[in-house]
């Protein structure tokens, strides 16, 4: 079931939280969708708040980061549906896709070295919280309103400039053509299983990767 | 139908444009740019009161082939890196294996004219076996990356040479205070602030004076980490300089900073600002739970 095609008012398709959400912000679905993203917004300027100051190490803050999306995925709207076997398989392979292209596109140009100042654990911990909760919110509720504002093609484009977008505060501007490309691919992924299970997984993985890189 | 069409659409568009920013990308960056890094404090050459000592050279030998190498001081993350291949060089004949040594130098004499060197200044070279200097090949380019302390909210890697600071387009890597950048020499590099009242968070005095410059600089040349090469074009005098780094007020001592001893107290300011952004959110997801009321009612 594609969570595009349910209806905004729909008791059986509203996540949590979610009841009273349209009257809230203008009773469209449009209204949720730019509320949603404002929530976004302040997360993310927190975040960078905190990565400019240091005041948190770089695992506190992705874990603080990723409940804090959560939290917004939850509230916004987003329904949890169980992915399929297929959709967790086609998304741990687009992951190696993802990280393949990105060593055979700039070979024999050696990654760059990053170092490790945190156990594989609790880093890969907060790598996994802040991937997949950026999935629940962009793949997830955003998705779902945009899509039923404007079609899939709006929810594509939208929560792919969203998810470059929300990289810049640390990344900066360069950053923004890949992950946008990279965003098309997620969802391409969603589009194509239903759900945010799917690109989560992909985005996991790919994460996941650099600590070896 | 259609809808699998657009998802075949979006992910064979979306791999050409990472391929193609992949491509055109100053460093060979990881996949997403996306991981959570964990930063060690940053190790000055010569630290700023309160600050941390121990900064760290590299010395790498490279056998001549076809691929890509690079070197990396010891911090975590590289407080200074350099990444190149053997076609972009300049050996001397008779190049087997080439050297490459990074160490922190002091600052030369002669401050940036558009701001104030941020952190270390580090000394980038290639030798090859037999002590030859190996340049960069004209035309070609290395890749330079620095990571600066912390708060440095913009930064650019500077070359100091024949005298002078030349300042060279910078990018951010996505690591906190981490640049990089093309160039196509080796040399001194450093990352300068364009803003003249940085101070270094956590800093709690005055800066280290000119002894203690270049006996943090004496020491670190006699270290197991400081390479001894001949190979440099550089001019960078041995004499520290005030306009490294200005002292300014200590504005931000005892602020709110506490990244592995930048600093002591608890960062308040920032545990502020999260509590107001989780509080954001719960009284959002508060508003979006109360209670339809029908129309009209």
């Amino acid at each position: 079931m594609h969570l595009s095609n349910e209806r905004p008012g729909d008791k059986a398709t509203q996540g949590l939280g979610a009841v009273d959400y349209f009257s809230a912000f203008g009773g469209t679905a449009a209204g949720h969708a730019v509320a949603t993203a404002a929530l976004l917004g302040i997360v993310v300027t927190v975040r960078w708040r905190l990565y400019l100051a240091q005041s948190v190490d770089g695992v506190g803050e992705g874990l603080l980061f990723g409940i804090a999306l959560l939290l917004v995925a939850a509230f916004a709207g987003l329904r949890p549906v169980l992915p399929s076997v297929r959709g967790l398989a086609a998304g741990a392979l687009a992951g190696l896709g993802l990280v393949a292209m990105a060593l055979l596109v700039r070979w024999p140009a050696q990654p760059l070295p990053l170092g490790h100042a945190a156990a594989f654990v609790p880093w890969a911990v907060a790598t996994v919280t802040v991937a997949t909760s950026e999935e629940m919110v962009l793949r997830g509720a955003l998705w779902r309103w945009t899509g039923e504002a404007g079609g899939d093609v709006m929810a594509l484009l939208v929560t792919s400039v969203l998810f470059a977008l929300i990289h810049v505060p640390v990344y900066g501007l360069s950053v923004m053509p890949l992950d946008f490309g990279v965003g098309l691919v997620l969802g391409g992924l969603r589009l194509r299983y239903g759900g945010p299970a799917a690109p989560a997984i992909a985005h996991v993985v790919a994460d996941i990767a650099t600590w070896w890189l | 139908m259609a809808r699998h069409r657009l998802a075949s659409v979006a992910i064979i568009a979306g791999t050409v444009v990472a391929i193609v920013a992949q491509r055109g990308a100053p460093i060979a960056g990881p996949p997403l740019y996306d991981g959570v890094v964990v930063v060690a404090p940053y190790a000055w050459l010569s630290p700023p009161h309160g600050l941390h000592s121990g900064a760290k050279s590299d010395r790498e030998t490279f056998p001549v082939s076809n691929g890509g190498f690079g070197a990396q001081t010891q911090e975590q993350p590289p407080q200074a890196q350099v990444s190149l291949d053997f076609g972009s060089l300049l050996m001397p004949a008779g190049t087997k294996s080439v050297i490459v040594t990074i160490r922190p130098v002091p600052p030369p004499s002669v401050a940036p004219s558009d701001g104030i060197v941020a952190g270390n200044v580090y000394r980038i070279e290639a030798s090859n076996q037999a002590g030859e200097a190996v340049q960069v090949r004209p035309g070609s380019q290395i890749t330079v990356i620095l990571r600066g302390p912390t708060s440095l909210l913009a930064a650019y890697v500077e070359l100091f040479a024949g005298g002078t600071w030349t300042s060279e387009d910078t990018d951010p890597v996505g690591v906190p205070d981490m640049y990089t950048t093309l160039v196509g020499s080796f040399g001194d590099f450093a990352l300068v602030s364009p803003d003249a009242t940085w101070v270094p968070d956590g800093e709690t005095g005055p800066p280290p004076t000119a002894a203690a410059t270049a006996a943090s600089a004496a020491s670190s040349a006699t270290g197991d980490a400081a390479p001894q090469t001949s190979a440099t074009a550089t001019d960078s005098s041995a004499k520290p300089s005030d306009g490294s780094r200005r002292s300014g007020p200590t504005a931000n001592a005892g602020s709110a900073h506490g990244t592995a001893g930048q600093g002591s107290c608890l960062p308040l300011t920032q545990i502020g600002a999260v509590a107001i952004g989780l509080l954001v959110i719960l009284a959002a997801g508060f508003i979006m739970t109360r209670p339809v009321r029908p129309p009209g009612s």
